[in-house]
């Protein structure tokens, strides 16, 4: 298939001669972006920032892009939020957001998209702004795992899943809000094991309980400090440990 | 089993004080965090703390600088601990302060020993900490250590070190390149992730190398991959490798294909849907290939997982889109490939589709609507309509949005069933909404009507019944429009009135104002009505609004018998139908600079040239404006820029107003000495030309730079005046000017040869002083011509058929050209507007792929401010002989005649421009060309009936942007301008400007 390909780079020859060449251009609908003929149109950038030094201002940034393009799944966010749409836990790992604002903005229109839903016992999915949401409820928590458009949804939702089953895990399936913020260091462990700037470490539940919950072995050292619960919560842990290996 | 969380309201405050941040502060917290200096650390408290200074930055507090660096030293104090939860939290920290280059120093040390501890806990995020904040020279000291970590034993530690490597690759990558052997050897571990992460890293180092992935591809296909996430990424890449073979080698088996399929048998989804995936965006898939995808997609779409349905739907879906749109929009080649396949590989779904349209997850829901929608044949319309009535209640906006939009391109694929789909619309459209929802619907019936003239009625009716109750101003002076134009062609344009005269009852200010401009519209075009509409004008007098008694007044007086203000009928119409052809942002901009005086605002000396807007701007795909909002694109101030220029300098002064300016055209090759570009500005008896010359040399200072000018072959110009350039530093661009007089008014072309002269000065660079004495020098530039198409301007109309219809039959001069043969239409066509220098109206320049005729419309105003519009027909045989019909309508039929030369002139004198043959060979027969034209014309009349009614790309602002946008100006005047008194006198004066200029030119 030839043809297709060189037909879109002959209409793109025009276009390198401005001298910012947008990329929304190239890619100017996520929706009908097609995958693969990035790599031909990256070569074609690369003849074009040979033959004409004075473009490469637009070529170079589009070049980038098609470098960001990566073939390996990534997750763009994970968000744990409360029933009213406020944080508990939440972890940005794209560019998409720049500014607080913009991710109190998206985290705000995830919330109010999904909340008349009922994904309580299955994860549920959304799909808007180019983005897709799988997300799962629990009590007053609510999971959400953001993906690109052109992610394989099903590895959205197994890394939802793993998410949320080692939180219940690490909780002791005593999941809420309250619990979660009591334990805010194990749910931060938690994301930190899974995802690693974007790209998936671990998606199996136990294990990820696991790495976290290893952590704890000395940390009952001075059980006078620790309020009750926090005291179950202990030996909650070490129960788990013990369950867990 | 946890107990259920009861929560009552009363107790929500009581709840708030249990969460154990509750009234947390960062500088109590920051305060706390002297813990951490303690000689004596209590492990738990200081990670409690952390846990808080997490919590704060999670919640998005930030840390000044100063608080950071603080922090951040605390913190690394803390590797003295040897308790291992509080080590995990100091990890955290440090990833998430993200500490500058200077500071990354103190921990690097504490860092490298736990990359080597016994803990493989340590071990493992050490790595992942100590990658992140490290920079390129740090990276070759822990190089050793990283390429152990990737083979090491542990799978936790070899991921770690692989997932690093793969973000180290985007700032190091001469150094991750390096590691790639022991990636090798990763990519064969057990452990399956490892496997994953070593798949990922593997790639993207290779990935510039097609033969090493394609090896790659061809080892690990034979099945050694044992992690759904590894497979998923080898069905990537396999695909990867398959479009990029298939580019090679035509004919034959798909490679790698038999492993695709393979993949839609393995155990976890993830991959049987990547691999499903994978296939339907093959290129060029055939209908074998592609059957067993869609079964497993068909039996995704009855899972009870709503990801699974979701995703199946969605890739239908796509397979729907990419067969409508083809490969891609602008691809021919592939769309004829699939379009007649997929859809019926997909038509099997249906039934599967049909009970997902009550799905409980919208989104699935509206996907399978619209695939629906797009599979769906003419005998099942009904019964779908009939399904989305029941579905439509209970979505939110924009899926509702996304279903208008696939009914309305239903609508029109079966236009047989506009009753029931109008039907449909109409009630939606009483629904509950909001703006952009109903705009999509009341968009969707304008199209509709337009488009199938038997719904127009019962479309018009349905209009008229939604702005009885709608709060949305915009809509309604929309419909209001729409209704002027449209309703009084109706067989009884009597029964709308009621409606509009409601709205003057009823309705605010601009709704009002909009109201009487649809009444006085049904008044100019249907007789039998005048009477009446005037006693409602008569009535609309006594209005509390300026705008409405204005307009009112306005068009008592238009319409009156009274001869005193009063033209001809047919100056009526003009003004009231016709449109405003005066670029909105330049009579903003005149608006803006006119002052109070004795001298009325005058319309015709608004400039009227469009700058065309930039290509990519143009050309973005998505961005269609379809339907009655398309924002009126504003042409930039270029044009203003000259004006100010040329006026700027006295000389000019005496030439007059500004005709037009050229485009800049370069008179150097690029990457010279001296760049030269030339602007040519037309006046009526004088021709300037506008040289910008940049220097580039930084040694040379030019100065009295002149254009010397050769007009030898340009008879009819003589140079008046010359301005040189006094000097010229490197780069900073100047400009110098020559201006030829000219016979007035006449269009003369010529050729002028160009010689830059100019005095020219070393410069030291070190001091950037220049020499006293300088040598003359003179540089020879590229011929300049002065063509006819310059002394048009390009200037659009809204509406073509009404602007033809209304110009004088009788200046009609029509006549034939045979071009010879061309390589395609589509560049015929554009260089006939090239030569003729006239704007495209309605997408006309725009060629179908492979049409055989084309109808351009062109429009654009001769110099002598006389309007001219081109109708111009092509038509081309098997032989690539193409054959033009050129029919001119102009305010002076000398004019018509004009342009004719003007093409005639065109194709004789671009011959030498266009040696590579496409203009030459006019050697057709006579007969030949009769006969083709006769040919032509008869299969394009249908055609040209098409066009003349609608535009190919039906764009509603185009069509009726005057109500609205003299609305704008109207009240633009009244907020805008300084005074507010002088705002009303304003919108009189543009008010009967406007009718003085659709009046004629008097």
């Amino acid at each position: 298939m030839a043809a297709p390909v060189s037909c879109c780079l002959l209409l793109l020859l025009p276009l390198t001669s401005s001298l910012v060449l947008p990329s929304s251009f190239l890619f100017p609908d996520p929706r009908r972006r097609i995958r693969g003929v990035e790599a031909q149109i990256g070569r074609f950038l690369v003849r074009s920032l040979c033959t004409s030094p004075d473009r490469d201002a637009g070529v170079l940034r589009c070049l980038h892009e098609l470098c960001l393009q990566d073939s390996c799944p990534s997750i763009k966010n994970i968000l744990l939020l409360d029933s009213e749409g406020k944080r508990v836990a939440v972890k940005y790992y794209s560019d998409d957001w720049p500014s607080l604002s913009a991710k109190l903005a998206f985290e705000k229109s995830v919330f109010t998209k999904t909340q008349k839903t009922n994904a309580r016992t299955e994860a549920e999915i959304v799909m808007f702004d180019g983005y897709i949401v799988v997300y799962k409820f629990i009590q007053d928590l609510h999971f959400f795992v953001t993906g690109g458009d052109d992610e394989n949804e099903l590895i959205l939702a197994t890394v939802l899943q793993g998410f949320f089953d080692a939180v219940g895990l690490l909780l002791r399936n005593n999941v809420d809000k309250r619990t979660a913020l009591e334990n805010l260091d194990l749910i931060l462990l938690c994301l930190d094991e899974i995802i690693d700037g974007g790209i998936i470490l671990e998606t199996e539940a136990s294990v990820i309980a696991g790495k976290v919950a290893t952590h704890g072995l000395d940390g009952a050292a001075s059980l006078s400090e620790q309020t009750i619960s926090q005291a179950l919560a202990t030996a909650r842990e070490h129960l788990a440990r013990s369950l867990l290996k | 089993m946890a107990q259920p969380f009861v929560k009552k309201d009363d107790d929500l405050d009581e709840e708030e004080e249990y969460s154990p941040f509750y009234g947390i502060e960062k500088g109590a917290v920051l305060q706390e965090a002297r813990v951490f200096h303690d000689p004596q650390l209590d492990a738990r408290r200081c990670s409690q703390v952390i846990t808080k200074l997490l919590y704060l930055l999670n919640q998005g507090e930030t840390f000044t600088k100063v608080e950071a660096t603080e922090v951040f030293f605390a913190v690394t104090k803390l590797f003295q601990s040897k308790d291992t939860v509080l080590r995990r939290m100091v990890y955290l920290m440090i990833k998430d302060l993200s500490p500058s280059a200077d500071e990354v120093i103190i921990v690097t040390s504490s860092l490298m020993k736990d990359m080597n501890s016994k803990t493989d806990m340590y071990r493992a995020n050490a790595i992942r900490v100590l990658c992140r904040i490290t920079d390129s020279t740090l990276l070759t000291q822990i190089e050793r250590y990283l390429k152990q970590a990737i083979v090491d034993k542990n799978p936790v530690v070899a991921s770690a070190a692989l997932v690093s490597g793969v973000h180290l690759l985007q700032t190091n990558s001469e150094i991750v390149k390096r590691w790639s052997n022991e990636v090798q050897e990763a990519v064969q571990s057990r452990a399956a992730l490892v496997q994953f992460h070593a798949l990922a890293l593997l790639h993207q180092i290779r990935q510039n190398d097609r033969l090493a992935v394609s090896k790659l591809v061809t080892s690990l296909t034979k099945g050694s991959v044992r992690s759904p996430l590894a497979q998923c990424l080898l069905i990537r890449y396999t695909s990867q490798v398959i479009r990029e073979s298939s580019t090679n080698t035509q004919a034959g088996e798909r490679p790698f294909f038999d492993y695709l399929e393979s993949c839609l048998r393995h155990k976890s989804e993830m991959v049987v849907f990547e691999a499903a995936r994978a296939i339907t965006e093959l290129s060029g898939v055939t209908s074998r290939e592609l059957t067993p995808a869609i079964t497993v997609l068909q039996l995704f779409l009855s899972s009870s997982k709503p990801v699974l349905r979701f995703a199946a739907i969605r890739t239908l879906n796509k397979i729907i889109l990419s067969s409508m749109y083809g490969f891609n929009e602008q691809s021919r080649f592939a769309k004829k490939m699939v379009a007649s396949t997929h859809p019926l590989a997909v038509t099997n779904c249906n039934i599967d589709m049909e009970s997902l349209i009550s799905d409980q997850n919208r989104s699935i829901a509206t996907l399978a609507i619209t695939t629906l929608l797009k599979t769906g044949n003419e005998s099942s319309v009904d019964r779908l309509m009939k399904q989305i009535t029941n579905f439509m209640s209970d979505i939110a906006d924009e899926f509702k949005i996304v279903v208008v939009e696939a009914i309305r391109s239903l609508c029109l694929k079966f236009p047989l069933k506009y009753r029931s789909m109008m039907n449909f619309l109409s009630n939606i459209l009483r629904e509950e909404g909001g703006f952009d929802y109903k705009k999509a619907i009341v968009d969707s019936i304008v199209i509709l009507i337009r488009d199938i003239p038997d719904a127009k009625e019962i479309g018009l009716f349905h209009l008229c019944e939604f702005i009885e109750d709608c709060e949305f101003t915009y809509l309604s002076t929309q419909i209001l429009h729409f209704l002027g134009n449209e309703g009084p062609k109706t067989s009884d344009p009597s029964k709308y009135i009621r409606y509009i005269y409601n709205r003057v009852i009823l309705e605010n200010a601009t709704v009002r104002a909009s109201a009487v401009s649809t009444l006085a519209k049904f008044g100019a075009m249907v007789d039998s009505l005048k009477p009446r509409i005037f006693v409602l004008l008569r009535r609309c007098l006594f209005d509390s609004d300026d705008e409405v008694r204005d307009r009112a007044t306005l068009y008592l007086n238009t319409l009156g018998t009274d001869a005193s203000v009063g033209g001809t009928d047919e100056d009526v119409k003009d003004f009231l139908f016709g449109p405003l052809d005066v670029p909105l942002v330049n009579l903003e901009t005149s608006l803006r600079n006119y002052e109070a005086s004795d001298i009325p605002f005058d319309i015709n000396l608004v400039p009227k040239e469009v700058k065309s807007q930039p290509l990519a701007e143009k050309k973005a795909p998505g961005k269609k404006a379809i339907g009655l909002g398309a924002p009126p694109s504003g042409p930039t101030t270029v044009v203003d820029a000259y004006e100010k220029l040329l006026s700027s300098i006295s000389e000019f002064s005496s030439f007059g107003k500004l005709f037009k300016s050229c485009s800049p055209m370069e008179l150097t090759e690029p990457e010279t000495e001296y760049a030269v570009n030339v602007v040519k500005h037309i006046f009526d008896g004088h021709v300037v030309f506008q040289y910008n010359c940049t220097n580039t040399i930084p040694e040379q200072l030019l100065e009295k730079v002149t254009v010397f000018v050769d007009a030898s072959e340009a008879e009819e110009f003589s140079e008046v005046l010359t301005k040189p350039l006094r000097s010229l530093p490197y780069d900073s661009p100047g400009q110098t000017f020559v201006a030829f007089e000219k016979p007035e008014g006449v269009p003369a072309i010529g050729k002028f040869s160009n010689l830059l002269k100019f005095v020219v000065k070393e410069v030291d660079p070190a001091t950037g002083e220049a020499d006293e004495e300088g040598v003359e020098d003179e540089y020879q530039l590229e011929d300049l011509e002065i063509v006819a198409a310059d002394y048009m301007l390009k200037v659009g109309v809204s509406n073509f058929k009404n602007a033809w219809e209304n110009m004088d039959p009788d200046n009609e001069r029509i006549d034939e050209y045979g071009l010879g043969v061309k390589e395609s239409l589509a560049e015929t066509v554009s260089a006939v507007i090239d030569i003729v220098g006239m704007q495209p109206c309605e997408g006309t320049e725009v060629v179908p792929n492979n049409s055989r005729s084309h109808t351009c419309l062109l429009s654009g105003i001769f110099i002598g401010n006389v309007k001219v519009l081109v109708r111009v027909s092509f038509g081309i045989d098997g032989s690539k002989q193409v054959a033009m019909k050129l029919a001119v309508r102009s305010e002076d039929p000398e004019i018509s005649e004009k342009i004719h030369e003007i093409v005639a002139e065109g194709k004789s004198s671009v011959k030498g421009k266009w040696r590579s043959g496409r203009w030459i060979g006019e050697m057709i027969t006579r007969s030949k060309l009769v006969e083709q034209l006769r040919e032509y014309q008869i299969r394009s009349q249908h055609k040209w009936g098409a066009l003349a009614a609608f535009s190919p790309k039906p764009q509603m602002a185009t069509r009726f942007p005057f109500p609205l946008h003299s609305l704008t100006i109207f009240n633009y005047a009244r907020h805008n301008s300084p005074p507010l008194r002088f705002g009303n006198h304003l919108s009189v004066i543009v008010g009967l400007a406007v009718g003085n200029f659709a009046r004629g030119d008097d």
